[in-house]
């Protein structure tokens, strides 16, 4: 053995870039590894499992006492009991003060309860945010749905008054779910605060414009189902933020200005948005119930979405005569396109307007369409319509699903692929006549009916190098 | 020995058995411990690693320069012709590679992620563990672990006891 270490030392000095610490072999074990570092391990399992190995040594039972996460779930916290019954809540209180119990004058970096509020919980509640505060928290989750199965709904009014000054200071992260807040009186925000998730939270127009304004190192904000039924307007600016989610809320209108803006969601009636400057603004999801007009849908995104890269539109279209819309306002660096429509069967055949979301986007390199349309397949005596030719130099992609073959459809298709010179790949999906997806031989019929559409209106305009997918 | 490369920032990060290793800056960087460092200024010669042996933080410096993100001449022809998702996977086959590794040396990792706070390693390094504890039985795991039940039965009954809740 002892030869051995000598020749290991020897290898060392020659060859310097070998692997020669093999050879020293220390015996790193898995307890061997700080206590807290375990405790970080721990804490990514689910809070049972991790509660569990206490059982293994004395070791063990230390490292979860120091456990920085607890995320309880009535789920796992009280699987063995019926859902919903009184007992079920008791059990679930009666397990989260006995583990918190145990964590009592520990660092809890990270604390998240999800359980279905009522009444019983209230007290209870309070008390584990009180908690947060004596452990240290920075991110707290109170996640309180759902309402309970009777359709009460009680909710929960987040205690902003039991958060002392430090544990403001602390707070990194909050969500709440199903709950409500009011800010006291001489609020001045939560100066750390990075992410600020609200899910079916009651707030005033008022408090949420204060609370917004006062976190000035807010990077995340998300609402969903806030339902302000007023404006939201943000005066002072939100320089770090970089992720916004607007969801399926009752707003009037939005005005604030996120000059770092990266991500952009929205879900919901469309109402005046202003996000101010936004040059970082690349990624853009938006899902909107108004019914909207290539017209309309292409004066205004530009606009407010001038350095969009990818974006995404889910809208229903009322479509009029197709035209080349003659100067839409331009998404100049917008790359990938994806546009999910739903279209009635009486616009259906003017499917060829979407032609104008190409002519606003020069630089696209991907256009993905899904269509709901209703409307029978495109007859072989039919002419089809055309529109001026477009160059679009840089589309490689073109990917369609729920295509059912309409002349609509065809006439899009025919327009994009005899503009884009470039075009690699042509992916089609078929559907049927109600934009349902197709069965096995429901594809092997369109794959059929495509390739004849294909030979009498792609013959010559499509480039023998396009690697055509039917899907 | 890494050449400068015109633009790139390069660190040099040196090992307590004596080697010396060069990187990019950005790279680096993927250690939010050394980022800190650059930020506060304390880099400006070479950034010492304590505890992290040279064959262990060779392994960081691949693991780093694989996750890097990329960007600039390279990254901006890619993006757009490979998805994403097809990045991520590619960089799922790699990670799995990269971690066929016996235990001492995966301990080690885990050390090291945790020292130089890469969130990313330290995930990637833990999963095993994790995945252990998960799915096996007491006894499975403490063999695994090397950890000896050190309780007396009594004490045991107790422990259970108290955390009854997650026995059931």
């Amino acid at each position: 053995m002892g030869s051995d270490l000598t020749h290991t030392r020897k290898r060392m000095r020659r060859y310097y870039h070998g692997p020669v610490i093999k050879k020293t072999r220390a015996k790193v074990q898995f307890a061997d590894l700080p206590d807290d570092l375990l405790s970080t391990i721990l804490s990514k399992l689910p809070l049972k499992e991790a509660a569990r190995t206490v059982i293994l040594s004395s070791k063990w039972n230390d490292v979860w006492r120091v456990c920085p996460k607890l995320r309880f779930d009535g789920f796992t916290v009280c699987s063995d009991s019926v859902f919903g019954g009184e007992q079920y809540t008791q059990k679930f209180i009666d397990n989260v003060n006995a583990v918190m119990q145990k964590h009592q004058c520990m660092v809890v970096e990270e604390l998240v309860i999800k359980f279905g509020f009522d009444k019983r919980v209230l007290d209870h509640i309070n008390m584990w945010v009180a908690f947060a505060v004596s452990s240290r928290t920075e991110s707290l989750a109170l996640d309180l749905g759902p309402v309970d199965i009777q359709g009460r709904i009680d909710q929960y009014r987040f205690p902003v008054e039991l958060l002392d000054n430090r544990s403001i200071s602390r707070l990194r992260h909050l969500q709440l779910s199903v709950a409500s807040f009011e800010l006291p009186l001489q609020f001045s925000g939560f100066p750390n605060l990075r992410a600020l998730d609200l899910h079916l939270v009651n707030v005033t127009r008022k408090d949420l414009q204060d609370m917004l304004s006062n976190c000035i190192n807010l990077e995340w904000f998300s609402m969903v189902r806030c339902h302000l039924n007023d404006e939201l307007i943000v005066a002072r600016p939100l320089s770090n933020l970089i992720y916004l989610r607007v969801a399926h809320c009752k707003i009037t209108k939005i005005v604030l200005h996120a000059v770092e803006l990266k991500t952009f969601l929205f879900y919901g009636r469309l109402y005046p948005i202003d996000l101010g400057h936004t040059p970082k603004l690349k990624h853009t999801f938006l899902d909107i119930y108004s019914l909207l007009t290539v017209e309309h849908a292409l004066t205004v995104l530009p606009k407010v979405l001038p350095s969009v890269q990818d974006l995404t539109l889910h809208a229903h279209f009322t479509l009029k005569m197709p035209l080349l819309m003659e100067n839409p306002c331009k998404f100049y660096q917008l790359k990938y396109l994806h546009l999910n429509l739903s279209i009635g069967h009486k616009e259906a055949a003017n499917i060829l307007s979407f032609a104008s979301f190409l002519r606003a986007a020069p630089s696209v390199e991907k256009l993905e369409m899904h269509f709901s349309v209703l409307a029978i397949p495109h007859r072989v005596s039919e002419p089809i319509k055309s529109l001026p030719r477009c160059p679009h130099s840089y589309l490689k992609n073109l990917h369609i699903t729920g295509f059912s073959g309409t002349t609509g459809q065809l006439e899009f298709l025919v327009h994009v692929v005899e503009n884009a010179p470039a075009l690699k790949i042509l992916t089609i999906k078929g559907a049927d006549s109600i934009g349902r997806d197709l069965n096995h031989e429901g594809k092997r019929k369109f794959s059929f009916k495509f390739r004849e559409l294909e030979r009498k209106y792609l013959h010559g305009i499509i480039s023998p190098n396009v690697d055509l997918r039917i899907i | 020995m890494a050449t400068r490369e015109a633009g790139k920032k390069m660190i040099m990060l040196k090992s307590p058995d004596g080697m010396e290793f060069e990187v990019e800056e950005a790279v680096a960087m993927e250690s939010q411990t050394i980022r800190k460092m650059i930020e506060d200024d304390c880099a400006d010669t070479a950034i010492l690693i304590p505890n992290i042996n040279s064959k262990i933080l060779s392994r960081v410096i691949e693991y780093c320069n694989k996750h890097v993100p990329t960007t600039g001449a390279t990254g901006a022809a890619a993006s757009d012709t490979v998805a994403p998702a097809a990045l991520a996977e590619d960089l799922k086959i790699w990670d799995a590679e990269f971690i066929k590794v016996n235990r001492a040396t995966r301990f080690n990792l885990i050390q090291a992620a945790s020292y130089l706070n890469i969130k990313g390693l330290l995930d990637l390094t833990s999963q095993t563990t994790i995945d252990t504890i998960s799915d096996n039985s007491l006894e499975e795991i403490r063999s695994f672990l090397s950890t000896k039940n050190d309780y007396l039965p009594e004490e045991e009954q107790t422990i259970r006891r108290e955390n009854q809740w997650a026995f059931q």
